[in-house]
Order: structure tokens, then sequence, then C-alpha cells
């Protein structure tokens, strides 16, 4: 998938829920396989969409 | 010292309880505040009503709106500031967009514009290409 220019948008919830699991917790490196330059990316963009209620801190679905 | 400008990147969630026209108010004030803080709007998008991730302040719903900027940086606490004290916004999120964030925003403007270029005449067509080749 053509990523343009390592810039991963908060606004793209949509490619940022491949990278949390079903309880909403950002998925490590080693499953992921993302360099670590993207990583970082993808972390603080997920960070920045759940501040903005876009997702979930936490999803309740395990119990 | 005169202040550089900076790009912003500025996202926000509006109350659902408001009625259409308080709204639309809303967004108006905001963009006035930028204005009067010394900036300059650039482009204001409304995404609309959406569902919350989570509950804020008991809300289920927001009205998101985002909004690109320039401003001086020391403008953007007393933006902030008069943001904070209003109601009726729930969240904010403030960026100042850095060279890689500028040439996102522009490409993902100009796939917006290539899709909407279609249905027009020829002539438009070719400005568009100039324009990419520059």
């Amino acid at each position: 998938m053509a990523k343009d220019l390592n810039y991963v948008d908060y606004k793209d919830t949509e490619y940022l829920q491949r990278f949390i699991n079903e309880q909403g917790k950002i998925l490590p490196r080693r499953v992921t396989n993302t360099s670590a330059k993207t990583q970082r990316q993808i972390t603080r963009a997920v960070k920045r969409a759940r501040h903005l209620a876009m997702l979930p801190y936490v999803a309740d679905s395990v119990r | 010292m005169a202040a550089t400008k900076n790009m912003y990147e500025f996202t926000y969630i509006i109350t659902p309880v408001l009625s259409e026209e308080q709204i639309k108010e809303t967004v108006k004030r905001v963009n006035k505040a930028i204005e009067s803080n010394g900036g300059k709007v650039i482009e204001v998008e409304e995404w609309g009503s959406r569902r919350l991730a989570y509950l804020i302040n008991k809300k289920r719903n927001g009205y998101y709106v985002n909004l690109y900027f320039e401003a001086p940086g020391d403008s953007i606490p007393r933006l902030t500031r008069s943001i904070e004290i209003d109601d009726n916004i729930l969240r904010y999120l403030t960026l100042r967009m850095d060279k890689k964030m500028i040439q996102h925003y522009e490409l993902r403007k100009q796939k917006a514009a290539d899709a909407a270029v279609p249905d027009t005449t020829v002539e438009t067509e070719a400005t568009v290409e100039t324009e990419a080749t520059e």
C-alpha cells in the first residue's frame, strides 16, 4: 500500500484500525512487521485519534 | 520580533446538543478567533456528526470540524485558551504542520481535486495538469 512520505494520518481511522487489536491496544512491531520509523508514526497517529474519540482507548469485548 | 507564520491543522468536536444554527455559529466563532489572533483560515472541512469511540461529557456523538490555518506561533496559546473556555467544544487537537504533513495535505487535496475533475471540461483539466508539473 502506497502511503505517501511516511506520514501516517490520524484522520485515516480505517487504516489505523489494522494496527490495533480488538481491545484497542496498539499491536507490537513483531506482529505488524513495520519499520521502527513507521511504527512510531502509527503510534503517534493512534494516540491522536484516541484523543479525538475516533478510536477507543479501551474497547471492552472480552471478560 | 517578527513572528514567523506556521501552518496548523486543527480539529475539534462540537457538542451534539446544539441546533444546526448554533453549530454554524460555533464554527464561525472559532474561525473568527483564529483571524483575530493574526491567523488566516485556509480551509474548513466539516466532517459532520459522528459517533464517538467513548463518552465525552456523557455525549455519544459529536460534530467534527477539521480546519487548516496559518498563524504566528505565539497566537496559539491565546487561541487554545478561548477554545478551552468554550463549553460547546468537547475536544480539540492543534498540530503544527511540518514539511511532511504539508506535503501529505497537498497530496490529499490534489487527489480530491482529481476525483472531482472528470465531469468538467477539457479546459480545467489542462490547468490541473500544468499545476501538477510545476
